[in-house]
């Protein structure tokens, strides 16, 4: 009758014997699938990044619209010149610079403010390029060198504002 | 060959004759202008026709910095203007102008009337033989009608081949000094130019008043033959879109021209001209253009 009790016993202590840390304090014994896994004192798992969480533009980055609702960058994606179909691609982010939510019915305009006139537009192809917040805009065309602004007009994340982007032509 | 004839072949010789009129300055040097009124009365003129044929080229903008940049538009410009005089006065005559006005780029090309304009001047004082450095001194006035279309009701924005105006009517008035007694003939002349505004598609534009200043001197080295040089300096005011002062839209352009004048007969003159805008000094936010040009005047 004792030796069953014994072999109990040893039963009961043998899993105490394991617990603690196995860094610590040596122990490698592997634990029961309805054990609680008892992990290192590290720190919570990250929570997966999304939109909300995801800078687009740093600081110096971007040209920030007139009421301040959302950050542009615009970049020529070919030679800019006069009298020629040049090309460009339009990036957006939110008034935090972050990626937005959504990015539509942009007005691409480019004007002459010191003459009083734009240009022609009827080429004019603006499409999206593999992410929904950045823009291909096709076949611009300036009519004449000097010192042009183009003003480009989104609603981004519901919101409707104008970024102003200077530039020269030869 | 009698008077008739002679005065035939000169006429047919003007219209074969491909030449411009000096152009006014141009804001782009596809801008438009509408045309110029270049009919002057002497005191001695009761009526006075004037037909002249000219042709500009070479064009370049001139940006705010002074830097040159591609023009765009029509490469080439040619005018043919018809104007008369008529003397109410010893003192008093007007002028009433239309040119007819023709833009070619490539083998394209395009005609349009231009902008008619009225004018007059008033002799504030004659000139007299017996007092050779009494200059004439003349108020000058004048209207001009928009009536050519402008860049900004352009249909083809893209070579601007269609603009002929600046699509604003403008009232000028200034004041001209002339010393034309003597053999050196030395002028000034200060002209103010107020644009009306105007609006295209809902957008009011008011183009800044013009001051207009010329300097020139003239010399007769026959009876019958003067040559004039001469340099202008035309400053714009600042241009506003609906109440808007736009940054760097204040022009200044000096130009340059030389002038022939020929008396073929006593009642006829034939004049050639030669001129450059943005020819010297500063200028900025304006054009650089060349012009030649050929006239022919009658007086009755």
């Amino acid at each position: 009758m004792l030796f069953p009790k014994i072999l109990l016993l040893i039963a009961f202590v043998s899993p105490l014997a394991g617990c603690g840390s196995s860094k610590g304090g040596g122990d490698d014994r592997q634990p029961t699938p309805n054990e609680p896994t008892q992990t290192p004192a590290t720190k919570p798992a990250a929570k997966p990044p999304d939109q909300d969480d995801q800078t687009l533009f740093s600081l110096t980055e971007g040209t920030t619209s007139t009421n301040g609702l959302f950050v542009a960058k615009l970049e020529w994606t070919s030679d800019v010149v006069a009298e020629s179909f040049v090309n460009a691609k339009l990036t957006f982010a939110s008034r935090d610079r972050k990626v937005p939510q959504a990015v539509t019915d942009i007005v691409f305009d480019p004007q002459m403010p010191s003459m009083g006139h734009g240009t022609s537009t009827e080429d004019q192809k603006i499409v999206e390029d593999v992410v929904h917040y950045a823009f291909k805009v096709s076949d611009i065309y300036f009519i004449m060198g000097g010192k042009w602004e183009i003003r480009v007009t989104a609603k981004v994340d519901n919101t409707i504002d104008t970024v102003t982007f200077p530039v020269n032509i030869p | 060959m009698n008077y008739f004839m002679i005065k035939i072949v000169w006429i047919i010789a003007f219209v074969l004759v491909s030449s411009q009129i000096p152009q006014p300055v141009l804001a782009c040097a596809s801008c438009g202008s509408g045309g110029d009124d270049p009919l002057i009365l002497y005191p001695n003129e009761s009526i006075k026709d004037y037909f002249g044929v000219s042709q500009s080229g070479r064009f370049k903008n001139i940006d705010p910095d002074g830097s040159e940049s591609t023009a765009g538009g029509p490469t080439t410009k040619q005018a043919m203007t018809l104007a008369t005089g008529r003397s109410l006065s010893p003192r008093t005559f007007v002028t009433f102008t239309v040119p007819f006005m023709k833009n070619i780029r490539d083998d394209n090309s395009r005609s349009s009337i231009g902008d008619p304009s009225l004018a007059g001047r008033y002799s504030l004082v004659l000139q007299t033989l017996d007092d050779p450095w009494l200059p004439q001194v003349q108020l000058v006035y004048g209207y001009k009608l928009a009536n050519a279309r402008s860049i900004h009701e352009s249909r083809d924005l893209k070579t601007l081949m269609d603009v002929f105006g600046t699509g604003f009517s403008e009232i000028k008035a200034g004041i001209d000094i002339w010393f034309g007694m003597m053999r050196w003939k030395p002028g000034f002349s200060q002209l103010f130019s107020m644009p009306q505004s105007r609006s295209f598609d809902g957008v009011n534009y008011q183009p800044g008043l013009i001051a207009r200043s010329t300097l020139s001197l003239g010399y007769n080295w026959f009876e019958t033959w003067k040559m004039t040089v001469g340099v202008n300096r035309e400053y714009r005011r600042p241009l506003r879109v609906d109440g808007v002062t736009q940054d760097d839209s204040a022009q200044l352009n000096h130009s340059a021209f030389v002038t022939s004048d020929v008396m073929v007969t006593g009642v006829d003159t034939v004049r050639f001209s030669l001129s450059r805008q943005a020819a010297l000094l500063q200028n900025y936010s304006t054009s650089r253009s060349d012009a030649i040009s050929l006239a022919y005047m009658h007086s009755w």
